[in-house]
């Protein structure tokens, strides 16, 4: 079928006659020395036969073989055979079709830009040079080590000091494939006749305007990325993952990547490298994403269908980023159409989107806007249960991303987003969330060499929680934290092989860890109202992108940070020592006046990562990374929650940094259409926070006194193999990883499990995600995914005592020693695209998913009742299915 | 709020099949570990005749940890026990029954000033001690009152249950002037309730007409509460005006503790222990101990309190209350056809762990 189907395709090509109908008779002459066309042409005429071929295959090729006594096809087989041709039949024509279909595929938009190389003088399938040399667009200066590369024939060369490159290459049509590092890759059509010569220029990415906009990836970016544990996924891929109630996830297509892991179930918070939640830096076009869910992390806080790219960078990063210490989570939206307007969206069974993008001006000025809502209540009203009719639970979010090109030489964008759940349950305790984000960025640039980027963004993330459930105990409580920033980067390309980029980035920084007040005029809870903490953290980076040769490359770096915490606020002093009993009281305390200094913190963060290509498709890498963080999220979870907020550095709590090492092979086969990476990681973590026995997350002004600050380390090997393409493609990834925890001191209170070694909330030694994708045709996908990973540590009541007149005092197990059950999972999605036609107005798609196909009661938490018996929450504890539309309008 | 209750309401709103399944860790090779219970105080057997309260001797019990399930702690009998205090005076515990061991010492109590420990050894020769501890000054007795209030509670009507307006009384503590303190003073008030119960179908003179049910957990077990000044305010219990239990007579008696810094944490522990459920509740964690073994290193609980104490009994009164409390009719009669507790009123339903006597408490007062 696909010998035919390629037919078809090129029978666009092809000479066509039209009838019907052909006698497979024996040929009686020979046509021998007769020229190929002119034969061919007899026997049709001859035979009633039809035969579709292309006739420039064939221009002075003469009939060798002797057609007499043959049928029509064996006597076409035996002469196209050496040039890799055959002859099918199809609804009784003869086609002659290619061996290799790649080496004849001529795709429509190619021919506008084929490159003709030689003349035409050799026959095809001779071995001919190709020479040229590539050099850098802006300068015309040579391009050293620059590859010059044939994917359908997996050959290649590199340049040499003067930029120029011979190849060698069977006569044929091809795409060569000229790319450089810190450039953007060059595919040509070209169609080899003879040897010949073929210059090309290649253009530096940071110098043209376009190239911001982030583009996919190549196939071969995992071998040739300097910068070492950047897990790329582009929308496309991410759309193609099975999803929970038809919504794309970007976070959670992350975590099928090796290495970044959930805690539990839904959880939309990840984990990367043994880090926590709390330790991951989110942004969604520069402003801090606190919270990336909706519903508790049913719903990601991602509007798919406005993401562009998502980027995680496992540790540190470039030394543009900072502020935590285990990943970068760089999620960008897209532009909008300047030329365009258009319309998509997708409706659910309990939540819809909806897109719209186009011109403001046309070529100059664009918008994307796009929302998403929830509509759970009226379900929720429909059944009959009393708590849930006066329940609710909604979210919506809103995104929109402005465009302006101001002149050739600066671009504005401005990014926003808003979003807000409302969650009440039996309209006695509500929670509202929700998130307003800024962003505008300015792009600037100067001359061929240097642009600047100037990104100024607000965050601002609030929570409001109330509970009347019980009169005597009702209360409101609301926590939150603000962040303004401003950031400007400095991109000078010294060198074609070397990029320099400098900046500094500055966060005023607001958190409100709480103010829990009384609700009600029987409430009986005391009013705590801990004072908001401010913070100014300043940083300064220089990060270069160098190509040391052709095959080795660093991506270096270092960022100063500098933190200072001011008031006005008051710091508590706390008792320490042997005569602490559970947590220690407060002896003393201090109030600082608006903007006096209370503490302040700084750090040097040297980053690297250096890149060596063996081959053209295999390559090691290893890097190092410091970072320093100096927010710390507070969480009595082992997932996110709205109500989790954050604590800054300060006379009771020092600063997190880490320090990761890490060293990889990358290696791609048969065309980089099988990726293999393994990469080995080790981390410390210094300053891991914890917390003391017993101590008190809600409304406690004095909850520094109850942290516990110590050592982590983390280590694993990631593996990943990836098929790119095919009718079958997907991936497979596997983490043996562990994440522990130390905390030893002189005084009991500050110690945990002997002062040994525990593994950390988020320690799970073997995780494994499986992700395959088949076309069952040019419109059917079919998607699976399955997940496995090992249940997360938990501290569990192992014994009870009774003691007056309590009846179960539980006794528990040193923290984190026991785990809750393994965790899987298969999930199976359908895409059934409609028509295929593109001027059509209207395009969309049904989206069946399953998820968990065989129904596993996985553990969302295991929660202890009083008498310290254990029981196991599943949340998602039965197959799922749903369905999905999603559609385009555009002209 | 708890965090099941939230994940089960997300779940159920989305139709997500979510389930609780009982789960058993395997935590059978965990050891059995002792538990000591006991405290003396600065009230003796015979100080304490002088309470409207039974008297009691100091009483040591010992138990070993029971798996988390509805399983009473085994008993540990055959030990050996002594309280010595910083003189290396030393007072033996007797075994009256396996695990409970009693201080047969009627004028044996805490002397302000001296500290006290519990040692003891086991009959496999392990051997157990406690800190030092020293009884808190004894503080005068809160100024014990109450309020009438109105709040929302659950009742059933109709088989079903239903949130209704809750008539009845709150019942406070005020902590009495402490002057000039530099530490906390630290309180445990926990509350023992006795009311008769009648049985309607003997005549008034039968002595099985008239019985008084003693328990220790018609209310909350316990309260704690610390005061640096004094005059801070502590709700203790609610009691419904409409409680069928007030009619023939009911009484708490309110015992009122001094703790030390580490007993109260102790019983900070026990308490935050119960709010495990809660979606701020602080990580799990275990209850401190100030047992410790002695030549070897075996885990101990519990917790060998040394502590002042005073004792308050409070009755309550119909006519305490502003408004009209109504003995309903059908509480004053047997039913058709009338029940064994009809003519015999010790075999009334009562709270487990509850005491019934067909003969008034020497201290209670009609």
């Amino acid at each position: 079928m696909r010998i035919i189907k390629l037919g078809l395709i090129f029978s666009a090509f092809l000479i066509s006659s039209i009838g019907y109908g052909q006698e497979m008779n024996r040929l009686k002459k020979s046509y021998l020395g007769l020229d190929f066309i002119t034969a061919v042409d007899s026997i049709q005429k001859e035979n009633n036969v039809k035969i579709f071929f292309k006739p420039d295959w064939f221009e002075g090729k003469k009939v060798e073989t002797s057609a007499a006594g043959l049928t029509i096809q064996e006597f076409l087989n035996k002469n196209v055979e050496k040039d890799e041709l055959k002859a099918v039949l199809y609804y009784g024509t003869i086609v002659l079709v290619a061996n290799n279909p790649e080496l004849y595929q001529v795709e429509k938009s190619a021919d506008k830009n084929l490159v003709i190389i030689g003349d035409k003088s050799s026959k095809l399938n001779e071995v001919v040079s190709v020479t040229g040399k590539i050099t850098d667009g802006a300068n015309d200066e040579p391009l050293i080590g620059a590859r010059v590369y044939i994917s359908s024939l997996n050959i290649g060369t590199i340049t040499d000091f003067n930029g120029n490159y011979s190849l060698s290459v069977p006569v044929g049509k091809y795409v060569i494939e000229y790319s450089s590092i810190s450039y953007e890759n060059k595919p040509v059509d070209v169609v080899i006749k003879s040897a010949g010569n073929h210059d090309v220029s290649l253009f530096s990415g940071s110098l043209q305007l376009d190239e911001l906009v982030i583009t996919a990836e190549g196939q071969d970016a995992n071998v040739q990325q300097r910068v070492s544990g950047l897990e790329n996924m582009n929308i496309e891929t991410i759309k193609q993952l099975p999803t929970f109630m038809g919504e794309v996830d970007p976070v959670k297509s992350l975590t099928t990547m090796p290495g970044i892991s959930t805690t539990g179930e839904l959880s939309s918070g990840f984990n990367v490298r043994g880090g926590e939640t709390g330790q991951n830096l989110i942004l969604q076009d520069g402003a801090i994403i606190y919270n990336p869910t909706h519903l508790f992390g049913f719903y990601s806080a991602f509007n798919s269908d406005m993401v562009s790219d998502v980027n995680l960078y496992k540790g540190g990063g470039p030394a543009n980023f900072g502020g935590r210490i285990s990943s970068v989570l760089d999620i960008k939206l897209r532009h909008g159409d300047d030329e365009k307007y258009k319309v998509s969206g997708g409706v659910g069974l309990v939540s819809s989107r909806l897109t719209a993008e186009g011109p403001i001006l046309k070529n100059k000025a664009s918008f994307l806007i796009g929302g998403r809502t929830s509509y759970t209540n009226w379900l929720l009203h429909s059944l009959n249960n009393i708590d849930l009719n006066s329940s609710a639970a909604a979210f919506y979010d809103m995104n929109a991303k402005l465009l302006y090109r101001i002149s050739d030489k600066d671009y504005l964008t401005g990014s926003f987003y808003i979003s807000h759940d409302d969650f009440n349950l039996s309209g006695d305790s509500q929670y509202d969330w929700g998130n307003n984000n800024f962003s505008l960025e300015w792009n600037h640039v100067y001359g061929e060499k240097t642009l600047s980027t100037l990104t100024l963004s607000s965050s601002d993330y609030t929570v409001e929680t109330s509970t009347t459930e019980d009169e005597q105990e009702a209360f409101e409580f609301d926590n939150g934290i603000k962040n303004l920033s401003a950031k400007f980067e400095f991109l000078y390309k010294m060198h074609p092989k070397n990029s320099l980029t400098a900046g500094m980035e500055y966060n005023k920084i607001e958190s409100e860890p709480g103010n829990l007040r009384p609700l009600g005029e029987f409430s009986i809870i005391d009013a705590v109202d801990i004072n908001n903490q401010h913070a100014n953290e300043v940083a300064i980076f220089l990060q270069d992108d160098w190509d040391l040769g052709a095959r080795l490359a660093l991506s270096g770096g270092i960022r100063y940070s500098m933190f200072r915490r001011v008031g006005a606020d008051k710091v508590y002093l706390f008792e320490q020592g042997i005569d602490v009993l559970r947590k220690p009281e407060v002896i003393d305390s201090t109030f600082y006046n608006s903007g006096d200094l209370i503490d302040s913190f700084s750090g040097i963060e040297p980053r690297f990562s250096l890149r060596y290509l063996l081959t053209t498709n295999s390559s090691i890498k290893m890097s190092y990374y410091r970072t320093y963080q100096y927010m710390h999220l507070i969480s009595n979870t082992v997932s996110a929650t709205p109500q989790d907020y954050y604590l800054a550095s300060g006379p009771n709590l020092d600063p997190q940094y880490a320090d990761q090492y890490s060293i990889g092979y990358f290696k791609n086969i048969r065309e980089n259409q099988y990726q293999f990476s393994g990469e080995f990681y080790y981390k410390d973590i210094y300053n891991a926070i914890d917390f003391i026995e017993g101590a008190e997350i809600l409304g406690n002004e004095e909850l520094e006194g109850s942290l516990i600050q110590g050592k982590g380390k983390a280590y694993g090997l990631e593996v990943q193999i990836k098929k790119n393409e095919g009718r079958l493609n997907g991936w497979i990834s596997y983490t043996y990883s562990r994440s522990l925890r130390k905390y030893q001191s002189d005084f009991e209170y500050q110690t945990v499990n002997d002062g040994k070694y525990y593994s950390s909330n988020n320690d799970k030694p073997h995780d494994l995600s499986l992700v395959l994708n088949y076309k069952l045709g040019a419109r059917l996908v079919l998607s699976a995914n399955f997940s496995y990973s090992t249940g997360r540590p938990i501290t569990v009541p192992i014994s009870k005592f009774s003691y007056d007149k309590t009846l179960a005092a539980l006794r528990y197990s040193d923290r984190n020693a026991y785990r809750i059950p393994d965790y899987h999972r298969l999930d199976l999605s359908l895409t059934l695209k409609q028509g295929l036609r593109k001027d059509r107005l209207l395009r969309g798609e049904w989206v069946f998913s399953i998820f968990n196909v065989y129904g596993r009661k996985n553990a969302y938490s295991v929660y202890f009742i009083d008498s310290g018996q254990a029981r196991k929450l599943s949340i998602l504890g039965s197959m799922f299915p749903s369905i999905t539309y999603n559609f385009k309008l555009a002209k | 709020m708890s965090r099941t209750a939230i994940l089960m309401m997300i779940s159920t709103t989305l139709y997500t099949g979510a389930c609780v399944e009982q789960f058993n860790f395997d935590v059978s090779h965990e050891s059995p570990l002792l538990v000591v219970e006991g405290f003396v105080s600065d009230l003796s057997y015979d100080d304490i005749q002088n309470y409207p309260v039974d008297a009691r001797y100091f009483e040591v019990k010992l138990k070993i940890t029971s798996g988390v399930k509805n399983k009473h702690d085994e008993p540990v009998a055959g030990a050996e026990i002594q309280v010595i205090d910083d003189l290396a005076e030393s007072w033996e515990y007797t075994e009256v029954e396996p695990g409970i061991y009693r201080l047969f010492f009627e004028d044996f109590k805490a002397e302000a000033g001296r500290s006290y420990m519990l040692n003891l050894e086991l009959s496999n020769g392990d051997r157990y001690e406690s800190n030092f501890e020293m009884p808190p000054p004894n503080q005068e007795l809160a100024d014990f009152f109450f309020e009438e209030e109105v709040i929302t509670g659950y009742d059933i009507k109709a088989g079903e249950v239903v949130i209704t307006p809750l008539k009845g009384i709150t019942y406070k503590a005020k902590v009495a002037d402490l002057g000039t303190q530099t530490d906390f003073v630290r309180y445990r008030w926990d509350f023992t309730t006795t009311y008769g119960v009648i049985a309607w179908g003997l005549d008034e003179d039968d002595i099985n007409y008239k019985c008084w049910i003693t328990t220790g957990f018609f209310f909350k077990n316990f309260v704690i509460a610390k005061d640096l000044e004094g005059g801070s305010t502590h709700d203790l219990f609610f009691l419904e005006t409409n409680d069928q239990h007030l009619h023939e007579g009911f009484t708490v008696s309110f015992r009122q503790t001094a703790l030390t810094a580490d007993f109260y944490q102790f019983w900070e522990d026990v308490e935050s222990q119960e709010k495990q459920e809660q979606l701020f509740a602080p990580p799990p964690y275990n209850i401190v101990s100030n047992m410790r073994a002695v030549g070897h290193d075996k885990p101990v609980y519990g917790y060998f309190g040394v502590v002042s104490e005073k004792f308050h009994r409070w009755y309550f009164s119909k006519k305490e209350i502003s408004y009209y409390i109504d003995y309903p009719e059908s509480l004053q009669r047997c039913g058709v056809p009338p029940a064994p507790e009809c003519f015999d009123c010790r075999l009334i339903s009562r709270p487990i762990n509850s005491i019934i006597t067909n003969t008034a408490p020497t201290w209670w007062a009609e």
